[in-house]
Parts: structure tokens; sequence; C-alpha cells
């Protein structure tokens, strides 16, 4: 299934993605992510909240945008 | 307060026509200003280490790596847009638009819409970083007003301002007269703001106003309730400082130096010696010889109005005279002889 991932943590650019049917928000997670702690992040499935074990849907939208973000002075 | 549809629709609408009417061709280019502002700190750095001052070279480092990261992330920005099978730009439509504005208003609680003057706003939670209160923040977002650089305009005000002490226009370590600086998230931002991604634009906002970079901020928040001393750039707390009894800038307690004769305290400019014994003494203790003219401290200035050095002086005429006077006193005739002119003399009405 096709879904729209925007990952906030680094570039910020949107894309499509072919995931098994099935696959739950923490798994995309840790599969996009690696050893990234879920906890530091805001991620949003259709721009709701969703639970780690939520079964992902075609043609959903996912963002995974950090909850720290460093700011700096110009 | 929830807004009704058709005011979310309105906005929605509008937001997206301000998106589509931006020019894109500035969308793709190379970080240049980034790389020319890494250059410029690698030779400054350079410089330092030349001339030895190591304290600024480190400086100078820890701001190059900040730099050179977000010179990186930029780089790879680009590379994962050219890589990606997605089209260039992808601009929210307007029914995103709207479910963007209802999922804010959930995460807020609260969304100000202003059609009038193209705004809508948000306000954070009261934020408190290492100790220091700074308030809640309004991160507002001027979608009628865009950036030279083609992105939508916003600024970040202070609800309840509790500004660095040493500058007034910084309200948070990375705010500076309502502008963000937004370090590392300044390409994710900047990146929402051009697709209409609001909800994920204000949430990053809204994280980087709860986090701390020590490494970079306006004013440290270790140094939010001090201020600099005007003399030697020291930072000092407010308790601790001291202002020049004259100017009134303020001065560390090494360089404050109090005057002599009433105590108050003075920066180098405002303080003057005392001629005679140099000791540091402010203009209005200070006060003229009636004799030399020289400037003297009350403790100098005898009750004669005379410095030291003057009544010494005259204390030695008049001892060299008194021998003289004894021997007038001995030999009448000589002591005539010597006598001015009207000496003695008394005026006789006719």
């Amino acid at each position: 299934m096709k879904l729209l991932l925007i990952n906030n943590d680094g570039g910020g650019f949107a894309d499509y993605i072919d995931v098994p049917s099935g696959t739950t928000v923490a798994q995309l997670f840790k599969q996009k992510m690696g050893d990234a702690v879920a906890r530091d992040y805001l991620i949003r499935v259709n721009r709701q909240p969703c639970p780690p074990n939520q079964c992902l849907q075609d043609g959903d939208r996912i963002s995974i945008t950090p909850t720290k973000i460093e700011g700096a002075r110009s | 307060m929830k807004h009704p549809q058709k005011q979310l629709w309105r906005t929605a609408s509008r937001i997206y026509h301000c998106l589509v009417s931006q020019d894109y061709a500035t969308q793709l280019k190379l970080p240049f200003e980034d790389w020319w502002h890494c250059d410029r700190l690698i030779r400054k750095r350079q410089q330092a280490q030349r001339r030895g001052w190591n304290l600024a070279a480190l400086k100078l480092e820890r701001e190059l790596k900040t730099s050179l990261a977000q010179l990186i992330q930029q780089l790879t920005t680009l590379h994962g847009e050219l890589s990606s099978d997605s089209p260039q730009q992808q601009i929210s439509s307007v029914g995103e638009i709207y479910a963007e504005l209802l999922a804010i208003e959930e995460e807020f609680g609260e969304l100000q819409l202003d059609l009038r003057a193209q705004s809508i706003s948000v306000i954070t939670e009261r934020i408190e970083l290492e100790g220091v209160y700074l308030g809640p923040f309004e991160i507002c977002l001027d979608y009628g007003n865009q950036n030279t650089d083609g992105t939508l305009h916003y600024r970040v005000i202070a609800r309840d301002p509790n500004p660095a002490i040493t500058n007034d226009s910084v309200t948070h370590p990375h705010v500076q007269s309502e502008v963000v600086c937004e370090g590392e998230g300044q390409t994710v931002i900047r990146r929402s703001l051009e697709q209409g991604r609001l909800f994920d634009f204000f949430t990053m906002v809204a994280s980087l106003l709860r986090t701390y970079n020590s490494e970079s901020p306006y004013v440290a928040l270790s140094d939010w309730d001090s201020v600099e001393c005007t003399e030697c750039a020291d930072v000092v707390t407010a308790s601790e400082q001291t202002r020049c009894g004259n100017c009134e800038i303020t001065l560390c307690s090494e360089c404050a130096k109090d005057c002599a004769d009433c105590d108050s305290p003075f920066c180098h400019e405002c303080l003057s010696h005392c001629d005679s014994c140099h000791g540091g003494c402010c203009t209005s203790c200070l006060k003229q010889c009636v004799q030399c003219n020289a400037d003297c401290c009350q403790r100098c200035l005898l009750e004669n109005e005379r410095c030291s050095d003057c009544d010494a002086e005259e204390t030695e005429e008049t001892e060299e005279e008194l021998p003289e006077t004894h021997a007038s006193a001995a030999n009448p005739v000589t002591a005539t002889a010597v006598q001015p002119d009207c000496l003695g003399e008394t005026v006789v009405s006719a």
C-alpha cells in the first residue's frame, strides 16, 4: 500500500512510500527512524494522534515531527 | 472558541492562493549564504588562533560546527528533493489546509483568525526553561506577507514578556524582536510553510520555543538576569551591578571605583584624580587650591583652601621672613631702610 510520509526530522520533505499491508505505526517508525526514541517525536496519522499499534491504511498521511528543535541566534 | 466552518474555509482558501502565488524559482538553489557564513567563520577562527585568542577561537569553532551542520542539512534536503519521485513542490490543497486548521485548533485549544489582517495565530502554554520563566508566546503567521526568500512571514510575540536584562528585545534565548532564529529547524520549518503544512509549522515553532540550545542563544539563560559591565564586558548578576554616579553606565565591582571623599562609585571616565595625593575623586568633590589652582580632594585641601604643597611653601617663606623680622627689631635703622613705600602711613584729613 502507498502512504505519504512527512519526515520533519532533517530535510522535512514529503514522500510517497510503499509499505506492506498491516504495517503498524511503530513498525514504520522503526523502519524509517532507526534507533530514534518515539517519545521524542510527535507522530500523527492523518493529522490525528495515534497509538503505536495502529495499523496503517492505504493513502494514510503520516507525519513525524521532533519535539525538540534547537534554535540559535542569527 | 471553535471557528465557524465558513470562516475556516475562507482562511484556507486565502492561504492557498498566497502559497500558489509564491515565487518557486527560488526553491531549488544551493545554500550559498550558509556556505559563505561558514567560510567567514573559518577565516575568523584562523585569525583568532594566529593571534593567540584561544577563547575566541573556541567560541568560533562551536559556532562553525552548528553552521556546518545546518549547511549539511540543507544540502541533504536538496539531494533528497532531487532523488524523490514526488513532484518538486507539493502545495497542500484548500481541503488539506482546512484540515490543518482544524488540527491546529485541536492541538493548541485556540486558533485566532484575522481575515482582514491575513493572519492566523496560536498561543503556547507558559514556557519556562531551566528555571527561567519566559511566559506564553503567540505564534502569528502573516500569510499575506512574504519574506524576501518567498516564504510566508511569521512572528513570535511574548504575551507575558520577561526579556533578558541586557536586551529588552530578546524575549526568549532564540527570539529577538519577534523574530525566531530557527537554527537546526530552519529547513523543515520553511519547508512546512512552503507546502502549507500549517500544523507541522505551528507544532515545530512551539517545539523550538520549548527547547534551549545553550550553544547559540541570543542571551544565555544563565545570564538572563545578569547585566554586562559597560567597561570590561564581564557579566554580573543584577544584584551585583553598580551604576556610575555620573553617567549611570553599568559597572561590575572591579570597574566601579569609589570617590575618596563621597564614596560614590564612578566609572573610569568620570572619576578624576586629586593633583596632590593622586587618589580617585569625583569632580563634585574636587576643589581648587586658591594659590596654584590644582584640583584637590577634601583631605589634601587645608582649611586655608590651599593644597599641602602651597601651604608648605607659605610656611617656608614665613619661616624665612621670621629671622629678618628679628634682625629688624635689633637694628631699627636697617629696618627702616628696607620698609616699602607707604608702610605705616595713614591718611589724615586736612
